[in-house]
């Protein structure tokens, strides 16, 4: 028995430090000089290109501290202090971080990319596509029906015209291609509304006798006793007349009244 | 007499440095039950998983599109008692949000500020898929990705961009569709990054750099003069040599020979190596006693310097930059530690850096 007793405790603690461990595990710490150095090289090239041979002496030292902590961390790397590459890395990237801010930011302009302005149509046209195919996918789990020629015409077409620099075409497409996504939406929806009902009523049935548990330990005296019968019996008509959206908004609120009786079962 | 009764752990000494040690052996036996730690830790060891499953995802994924908006794609567990699932969404601009629970059935789904509702009814597992506008900022050309990530996750970074800054380290990066693709840890995480044309990443010779065409202009301008004046000054030479030559047979060569007007050249010739060698040995030596007042200047540094010397003193950056195939940065750093160790100076010439060797250098010292 003492021995079950040590071998559940060796489970334990290797089984729960297995959460916390996964926090940070690096597969390759290469990576960190791949990004630093792809850092390094672009802020070089920036400030080659924004300052020619004048670049102000405070970004000039950010960088070269930026550029030896890189150098620090290749040497590190080298010798497999991961732990001083890993500084160096940070160090590295925020200094990076630093002179591109500086050097690349101004001062006055601030845009988030909220602003419609930003989103380019190409963008939006390449989550249209990834939103469809997200549907197609669903529909044809479902072996439901979709106008994908429609879409695949109107995304060709919207493709074309921003190729073509026609964005005032290319938008009009694109607001096509959005009804035609919400129809279709609506359309797997309703094709798939039986068997999603059917699923919802077994739910909804299994959760009854669960419920009826609970309700038989409560104290006969409670006042949300009552409507919480009252209730259960008004879902399983609901359920029976094939009325399961009524049914679903009678079980959230009777799902409410259950968790009040609940904390007062002792 | 009925023997004192002393407790197991009292035989146990005490130590001079008045530490208490207590036996440990038998006290699982004698003050726990067994069974009991056994079950119990077996009960926590089986709920632990289920509790920390309950509402993290399983999977996040994140796509970044060029124009700074990010496709979400996400797995999550979650309680299949429950009739929905309340998902903390990562703002609050959100578009083509899909739902889809266990058997792959679309889910209602409404958005109510940053979190959606989403009815589960049953569904142990439920895979969401958003776009959001939320999560990259920009300023200037500087784009800024942040997250408070709730488990690790994936990023996929658009096209030409480059990472310039960074506040965590990543786990794992892969290069997808020639886009980089960080695996990154959970919590708050921030990255920078700027869109470069393949010509920027390189850092080859051959790359037509936009802002360097001007430079060729000037350099074509200036060495077009440079060429004008070289050719005047040799004409003038020449012209002043035929003028001075009777003064220079008279001179130089010994009255019994008799000379062609091409001798007094040809001697020119024939002392010119001399001379040459004379002002190569006086640069070497020169350069010599740099490198002795300066032992810790470095190997790439020391060619410069002698180029420059050999390069009768001075030279523009340009050439260096040429001459050694260096970026402007990396040759503008080099010049820049050679100024302040006092060996060279740098001058403006024309919009161009002029460097020079310091000739007054060992004063300074």
């Amino acid at each position: 028995m003492k021995t079950l007793a040590i071998f559940t405790i060796f489970v334990l603690i290797f089984g729960t430090t297995s959460f916390v461990g996964d926090a940070y595990a690096q597969s390759d710490p290469y990576i960190l000089l791949r990004i630093a150095e792809q850092a390094d090289k672009q802020i070089q090239n920036q400030l080659d290109r924004s300052y020619g041979d004048s670049i102000p002496t405070e970004i000039e030292n950010l960088y070269e501290e930026g550029h030896t902590a890189v150098e620090s961390l290749e040497d590190n790397l080298k010798t497999n202090d991961t732990k001083q590459a890993r500084e160096d890395f940070l160090t590295a990237m925020k200094l990076f971080q630093q002179i591109s801010r500086m050097t690349f930011v101004p001062t006055t302009e601030t845009k988030i990319t909220t602003d419609e302005s930003d989103r380019d149509l190409k963008s939006e046209l390449n989550r249209l596509n990834k939103y469809f195919q997200n549907l197609k996918s669903i529909s044809e789990k479902q072996k439901t029906e979709i106008e994908s020629k429609e879409f695949q015409r109107l995304f060709t077409l919207a493709n074309d015209q921003i190729n073509s620099d026609d964005f005032t075409g290319a938008a009009q497409t694109i607001e096509e291609i959005k009804v035609l996504i919400d129809s279709i939406k609506q359309h797997i929806r309703e094709s798939t509304s039986n068997s999603a009902s059917d699923r919802i009523k077994e739910f909804v049935l299994k959760q009854l006798e669960r419920i009826q548990k609970i309700l038989d330990k409560a104290d006969p005296e409670s006042p949300e006793l009552d409507k919480a019968n009252s209730l259960v019996t008004e879902i399983e008509r609901l359920i029976s007349e094939g009325n399961i959206s009524d049914a679903k908004k009678k079980f959230g609120e009777l799902n409410r009244i259950v968790n009040m009786i609940k904390k007062s079962i002792p | 007499m009925n023997p004192e009764i002393v407790p197991i752990h009292r035989k146990e000494y005490l130590r001079e440095d008045g530490m208490l040690f207590v036996r440990t052996d038998g006290i699982v036996d004698t003050m726990v039950k067994i069974p009991l730690l056994v079950a119990s830790m077996i009960i926590v060891a089986a709920v632990m998983p289920i509790q920390s499953s309950f509402s993290s995802p399983r999977t996040l994924d994140l796509i970044i599109y060029p124009d700074g908006s990010t496709h979400v794609s996400t797995e999550i567990d979650v309680d299949p008692l429950a009739t929905d699932y309340e998902l903390d969404l990562f703002g609050s601009t959100i578009d083509n949000l899909v739902a889809v629970g266990e058997n792959d059935f679309l889910l209602d789904a409404n958005i109510l500020g940053d979190s959606a509702l989403i009815e589960t009814f049953g569904s142990s597992v439920i895979s969401v898929e958003y776009d959001i506008h939320d999560l990259v900022s920009k300023q200037g050309k500087v784009w800024t990705f942040s997250l408070d990530a709730p488990s690790d996750f994936t990023l996929l970074l658009p096209k030409n961009s480059a990472i310039v800054g960074m506040t965590s380290l990543p786990i794992n990066m892969e290069i997808i569709n020639d886009k980089n693709q960080l695996t990154l840890s959970g919590g708050n995480v921030e990255i920078n990054y700027l869109f470069s044309t393949p010509v920027v990443i390189t850092d080859s010779p051959d790359v037509t750099d936009s802002t360097s065409q001007p430079d060729y202009f000037m350099y074509a301008v200036i060495g077009g003069v440079v060429t004008v004046v070289v050719i005047g000054t040799v004409v003038i030479t020449r012209s002043k040599q035929k003028i001075a030559k009777p003064i220079q047979e008279q001179k130089s060569i010994q009255p019994i020979q008799e000379q062609k007007s091409i001798q007094p050249i040809q001697e020119q010739k024939s002392i010119q190596p001399i001379q040459e060698q004379k002002s190569i040995q006086t640069e070497t030596i020169d350069i010599e006693s740099i490198f002795k007042l300066k032992p810790d200047i470095r190997e790439d540094d020391k060619e410069i310097v002698k180029f420059i010397s050999n390069n009768g003193g001075e030279a523009l950056e340009s050439e260096l930059r040429k001459k050694f195939l260096q970026p402007r940065t990396t040759m503008w750093r080099a010049v820049k530690r050679l100024e302040r160790n006092g060996i060279i100076e740098i001058e403006k010439k024309d919009l161009q850096n002029l460097v020079k060797l310091r000739k007054s250098m060992e004063e300074e010292e």
